[in-house]
C-alpha cells in the first residue's frame, strides 16, 4: 500500500512538473511576464532556470526519488513559489501565475502559500521510501507518455477539430466564391 | 538495457515538449482568429415576441403559421456566406425553411439566383421592396428567424452554413451564442 502510494505521489508530481516545465519551454514569454511583474533581474535566464529545475524534478522523482538533492530540488521548487507569491503581496500588484503556461489566469497568492506543505510532503514521500518499484528511467518513460495522452485527449483534439471545422467553413465558402465567379 | 530505458524516457519527455508546441500552436490560431475576428459566432437579432411577426403578418405565405418548425432564412443574392449558405441547403429536406431573398432588383432577378442556387421557388420568396425584413426588424443578411406554430422564438446572424444546421430541425434547436458579427453584411 505504501509503496502504491510513494509510486501515485511521485507519478502526480512529476506529471504535473513536467506539464509546467514543458509549457514554459513552449511558451515562455508568460513566465518571463511574471518574472518582470514581479521586479525581478534577469527574466530570460530565470525563465530559463524555473523550466530547467522543474524538468529536473520531474525526472528525478521518478528515476532518483531517494537522492536528498531530489528532496532538495522539489521544496526549493515550491519554496521558490510561495516567495514568488509573497514578493506579489509586499508589491501589493495583481501578478498572474502563469504556473502551467499561459492559459493560467489565477494570480500569485495563497495558492502557492498553501502548496508549499503539499510540495514539502512529496519531498518527504519520495526521499523516505525504501522500495525500489516504480523508480527508473521506465517510469519516466510511462509518466511522459501518460502526461501525453491526457493532453491530446484533453486538449489537442478539441482545439484540432476547432480548427478543422472553422476551416471546413472557409472551404465552403471559397468554393461558393470560386462557383459566383465562374456563373 | 538500462541505457535503451534512458534512451527511450528523453524521447518521450521530447515528445510531451512536441505535443505541447502543437497545442501551443493551436492556441495561438485560435487567438489570430479572436483577435482578427474571424470567427464565424452568429449574434443574436432583437425581435418582437408579442406575435406581431407571425408569418402571415409580414408578407409570408399564411399557411406557414400552421408549421411546427419553421426556419426563415434571409440572404441576399450579393453576398458570398449567403450564396455557400444556400448550396449547404441543397443536401437538407425543405420542409422546415423558407427563403426570404433580398437585394434583388426585380422578381426576375431573385428567380434567376434561385434557381441557379436550386433553390425551389415554392419555398422561397423574394422580398424586392424589403417590406418583410423590415416587419421583422432584420437589417442583416445572413440571418434567421425561428419560428414554432408561427411564433417566433428566436432570431440571429448566420456567419456560415454550420451555424445553420442545428437550427433545421425541430429537435436539435439551441439557443445562440451572444457574440460577434463577422460573416454577415448589413443592408
Amino acid at each position: 500500500m505504501l509503496v502504491a502510494v510513494d509510486a501515485a505521489v511521485r507519478l502526480v508530481a512529476a506529471s504535473v512538473l513536467l506539464y509546467s516545465a514543458g509549457q514554459k519551454l513552449v511558451a515562455p514569454s508568460a513566465i518571463r511576464q511574471t518574472i518582470r511583474a514581479l521586479r525581478m533581474p534577469a527574466p530570460h535566464f530565470l525563465a530559463a532556470a524555473v523550466c530547467v529545475v522543474e524538468f529536473a524534478a520531474a525526472i528525478l522523482l521518478l528515476a532518483a526519488p531517494r537522492l536528498w538533492l531530489t528532496a532538495v530540488i522539489v521544496v526549493a521548487l515550491g519554496l521558490s513559489f510561495a516567495v514568488a507569491a509573497l514578493i506579489a503581496q509586499i508589491h501589493g500588484d495583481s501578478v498572474r501565475c502563469s504556473c502551467l503556461g499561459r492559459k493560467s489566469q489565477s494570480d500569485l497568492g495563497w495558492r502557492q502559500y498553501a502548496l508549499l506543505p503539499v510540495w514539502s510532503a512529496v519531498g518527504w514521500v519520495a526521499h523516505s521510501g525504501t522500495s525500489d518499484r516504480f523508480v527508473g528511467p521506465l517510469w519516466v518513460s510511462v509518466s511522459a507518455v501518460g502526461l501525453s495522452v491526457i493532453i491530446v485527449v484533453f486538449q489537442l483534439l478539441p482545439l484540432g477539430f476547432r480548427s478543422w471545422s472553422y476551416l471546413k467553413v472557409l472551404e465552403s465558402q471559397w468554393a461558393s466564391s470560386g462557383s459566383s465567379s465562374r456563373s | 538495457m538500462g541505457f535503451l530505458w534512458v534512451v527511450v524516457a528523453i524521447l518521450s519527455i521530447i515528445m510531451v515538449i512536441c505535443v505541447l508546441a502543437l497545442v501551443d500552436q493551436y492556441q495561438t490560431l485560435e487567438l489570430i482568429r479572436a483577435t482578427l475576428k474571424l470567427e464565424d459566432n452568429p449574434s443574436p437579432i432583437p425581435f418582437a415576441d408579442d406575435g406581431s411577426i407571425r408569418p402571415s403578418l409580414v408578407g409570408l405565405p399564411p399557411e406557414l403559421d400552421e408549421e411546427p418548425h419553421l426556419a426563415v432564412l434571409f440572404l441576399s443574392v450579393s453576398c458570398t456566406t449567403c450564396r455557400s449558405i444556400a448550396e449547404g441547403l441543397r443536401r437538407q429536406d425543405w420542409q422546415y425553411v423558407w427563403i426570404v431573398l433580398q437585394q434583388a432588383r426585380s422578381e426576375e432577378e431573385g428567380r434567376l439566383w434561385l434557381d441557379g442556387m436550386k433553390v425551389p421557388i415554392s419555398r422561397a420568396t423574394v422580398d424586392t421592396d424589403e417590406s418583410i425584413a423590415q416587419a421583422i426588424g432584420i437589417d442583416t443578411v445572413p440571418s434567421v428567424v425561428l419560428y414554432r406554430s408561427g411564433e417566433a422564438f428566436l432570431a440571429q446572424t448566420l456567419p456560415s452554413f454550420r451555424q445553420l444546421q442545428p437550427l433545421l430541425t425541430p429537435r436539435k434547436t439551441i439557443t445562440p451564442m451572444p457574440v460577434a458579427k463577422e460573416g454577415t453584411i448589413r443592408l
